[in-house]
């Protein structure tokens, strides 16, 4: 696969994972998901700042992959995109949403201390 | 009041949703044209070498239209793998067009059809209905009252932001029907503003034809056209008159060359020489925009005899933002998820609206009941036939592409014309099926109506794959297999459109209600 | 059915295709006034009209939206008529002036 088709998917996984988490910061969604678990202030504020991050990472994956022009036009058909996977998620299977969120934030996870070693090893 | 209210709706629902399936069907013009013109099936990238102007396309041009007032001469490009050459005549305005094998340079087969980019895409800004621009101010119209409804749509439901995750789909219809026009309608609502917008933007020309008046008045008082003016400095569009002597063409690749010193290797495109024979005579080059959104319309213009240049046009900042906006709304730039968002963009907006549309008919259908049924049967029709119909008539006119002799007349009409009037024939006998329907049972006759029109859309999608096989040998398997993405794409869509489909007749069969099924036991 | 059941429709129909009429007028006179005095301040005629064309659609737009949510149906039409008596005269003015 090419570099920028890596981005743009790369772009599209953050941006689900970014509305998953604005969706589960919305009350409705949350007990969809977490049933009688209570959805307090402080968890609602992460969920939403880390949703924004989600969503700012997957536009400067964008920007890595295409001109500034063509960039910002691919990242807002992805949200787009993104909301209708996240709503049919909800509709469908509003458990894989959880498992896709712990998923998603461990293989990030793993990605950056990937990165930080491939970087340490490399200078 | 609120009949009319209905009615407006309905109307401009339909005309919204055929302005956006045929726009869907745009963004791969070029691709469904390789598939209904089967002579022009061919592959074509940047690494091959293009055809020489002056040693072989040259020739041809004199051997086929030496007196023509203009030569256009396209080169091969990716989505377009063949050699154009077109030639006005002097008699008439129209022009004929004959296509070649970009390597070979035989003359292709005549494709015969108008294809996509030919009748679907002008169908999609101004329903082919060129007389007096009627056709463009409705599409206008529609694009105004879409506008319209976004914006005031997000105003008045607000509060649908907090919860715009929703999407009941194991609900009652109604409901699901409903939750799928708002997540849908929220996810797109930047592209749907983006296009909406861009799309009126591009066509200033037809909906605002005097903006020039005022400013260019120096030029109107002393005789010159204020529009023409306009065009010429923002645009780069002049015509210069013949001198009606005799001159020499000279060379056209040092012409070429000339222009790529400054626009990069292999930029040019498009070559028109207005008057070839003329002393007087110009040859204006256009280059490639794949790279940039913005649609590039700089021009080099050189003089006929002498191969000088005569000229050089670039266009202005404000121009180019103009160009930027028609770019983002034309999406000829390459790049291919950008495409295929966009083609499931305009889908989804179709299905924004036509959801709508159901919506709509149905709240209305409760509110009418106690007038009788006979306004809100023909509502309903009327939906069917905007949605199904529209979808029926395209698939109509693949078909007869398909299906039609490769004859130049049919039926004492050229071959072009039957294709389109199998798109319109169809679309007529779609409607008066919903309008038979509707009329038969007027309480659930819509749904029989949708039901049987969505088996009908899968059937005549299946059976256009297998036309292609038959007449083609481009099989599914063989067309993946060798690369070929237009044919292969534009099959895949098809079978997905018919699985779709009759996913939808299948849930539709389930919505009779119970009473229907107890009315036959009883007979 | 009374008469009123035909004439609510009909005023509210004329109502509704009148002022978008007035409305897309109005917006073309300003697309010209706008290109006109954007010449005037300095910029090139090309520029000048291009502008003005762009914006037109979103003159448009506001104009539409502003019209159709007034509480009396009487001030939207003397606002959008008066705009373009305005925008239609004021070139004119201009021009005879210069």
């Amino acid at each position: 696969m090419s570099d920028a088709a890596l981005y743009s998917l790369l772009a599209l996984l953050l941006a689900v994972l970014g509305f998953a988490w604005l969706a589960l910061a919305l009350p409705n969604h949350w007990r969809q998901v977490h049933g009688s678990l209570p959805l307090t202030a402080p968890r609602q504020a992460i969920l939403r700042s880390g949703a924004s991050l989600m969503l700012g990472l997957s536009l400067l994956c964008s920007l890595a992959g295409d001109s500034p022009a063509m960039a910002i036009l691919l990242w807002l058909m992805l949200l787009s995109s993104a909301i209708v996977v996240v709503a049919c998620l909800l509709a469908c299977q509003p458990r894989w949403l959880h498992t896709i969120t712990l998923l998603t934030l461990l293989a990030f996870a793993g990605l950056i201390i990937a990165g930080v070693v491939g970087l340490k090893m490399a200078g | 009041m609120g009949e009319l209210h209905t009615w407006a709706g309905v109307l401009l629902g339909v005309l919204l949703f055929a302005v956006f399936w045929t726009g869907s069907l745009s963004v791969f013009d070029k691709e469904i044209d390789r598939w209904m013109m089967p002579s022009t099936r061919l592959h074509w990238d940047d690494s091959m070498q293009r055809p020489s102007l002056d040693r072989d396309i040259r020739p041809l041009l004199e051997q086929r239209a030496a007196n023509a007032p203009v030569w256009t001469i396209i080169l091969p490009l990716e989505r377009t793998p063949f050699l154009t050459l077109t030639y006005g005549s002097e008699e008439s305005r129209k022009s004929s067009r004959d296509l070649f094998h970009p390597i070979t340079l035989e003359p292709l087969a005549k494709p015969l059809t108008l294809g996509a980019s030919g009748f679907i895409y002008p169908f999609h800004h101004n329903l082919t209905l060129r007389y007096k621009n009627i056709g463009a101010w409705l599409v206008g119209i529609a694009g105004m009252a879409m506008l319209c409804l976004l914006v005031s749509g997000v105003v008045i439901h607000r509060k649908l932001f907090s919860e715009f995750f929703t999407l009941r789909l194991h609900r009652a219809f109604g409901r699901s029907t409903l939750d799928v026009h708002n997540v849908a309608g929220v996810a797109l609502l930047p592209f749907h503003l983006l296009i909406t917008l861009s799309g009126l933007i591009v066509a200033f020309a037809i909906y605002y034809p005097d903006a020039p008046q005022h400013t260019y008045r120096e030029q109107v008082q002393s005789g010159v056209s204020a529009e023409r003016a306009f065009l010429g400095e923002a645009l780069g569009r002049i015509r210069l008159r013949a001198a009606k002597e005799p001159g020499e063409l000279a060379p056209l690749e040092p012409m070429v060359a000339k222009a790529e010193q400054h626009w990069g290797p292999g930029s040019v495109y498009l070559l028109r020489v207005n008057n070839p024979k003329d002393a007087n005579g110009n040859v204006l080059l256009r280059r490639t925009s794949h790279s940039s959104v913005t649609k590039d319309i700089d021009n080099f213009r050189f003089a006929n005899v002498s191969g000088e240049v005569m000229g050089r046009f670039q266009a202005s900042a404000m121009v180019n933002t103009w160009n930027f906006i028609a770019g983002l709304h034309y999406i000829q730039f390459r790049h291919d998820a950008l495409r295929w968002l966009y083609f499931l963009g305009g889908l989804g907006g179709c299905v924004v609206i036509a959801t709508g549309l159901f919506f709509w008919t149905q709240a209305r259908r409760k509110k009418q009941q106690r007038h009788g049924h006979l306004g809100v049967s023909l509502l309903d029709a009327l939906s069917i036939a905007g949605v199904c119909g529209v979808i029926l008539a395209t698939l109509a006119f693949l078909l007869a592409n398909r299906c039609l002799p490769m004859q130049e007349q049919l039926f004492g009409l050229g071959r072009a014309r039957v294709e389109i009037l199998s798109f319109y024939a169809l679309w007529l006998v779609a409607s008066a099926h919903a309008v038979w329907r509707v009329m038969r049972d007027q309480r659930l006759g819509y749904l029989h109506a949708w039901r049987e029109q969505c088996t009908a859309i899968a059937l005549l999608a299946v059976l256009a794959v297998l036309a292609n096989w038959l007449t083609t040998g481009d099989h599914l398997l063989a067309t993946l297999r060798s690369g070929n993405g237009p044919v292969a794409g534009t099959d895949l869509c098809l079978l997905a459109a018919a699985a779709l489909a009759l996913l939808a007749a299948h849930k539709l069969r389930r919505r009779v209600p119970q009473e229907e099924t107890l009315e036959v036991a009883h007979v | 059915m009374h008469l009123r059941d035909v004439i609510q429709p009909a005023t509210t129909a004329t109502h509704v295709v009148g002022l978008c009429a007035l409305a897309y007028f109005a917006s073309a006179q300003l697309v010209g006034l706008s290109g006109m005095l954007t010449w005037w301040a300095g910029m090139s005629q090309g520029d000048a009209v291009m502008l003005a064309l762009m914006l037109g659609f979103i003159y448009l737009l506001l104009l539409l939206l502003w019209g159709f949510s007034r509480e009396r149906r009487r001030n939207a039409w003397l606002l959008l008529g008066g705009l373009s008596l305005l925008a239609w005269g004021t070139p004119l003015l201009l021009q005879v002036q210069a």
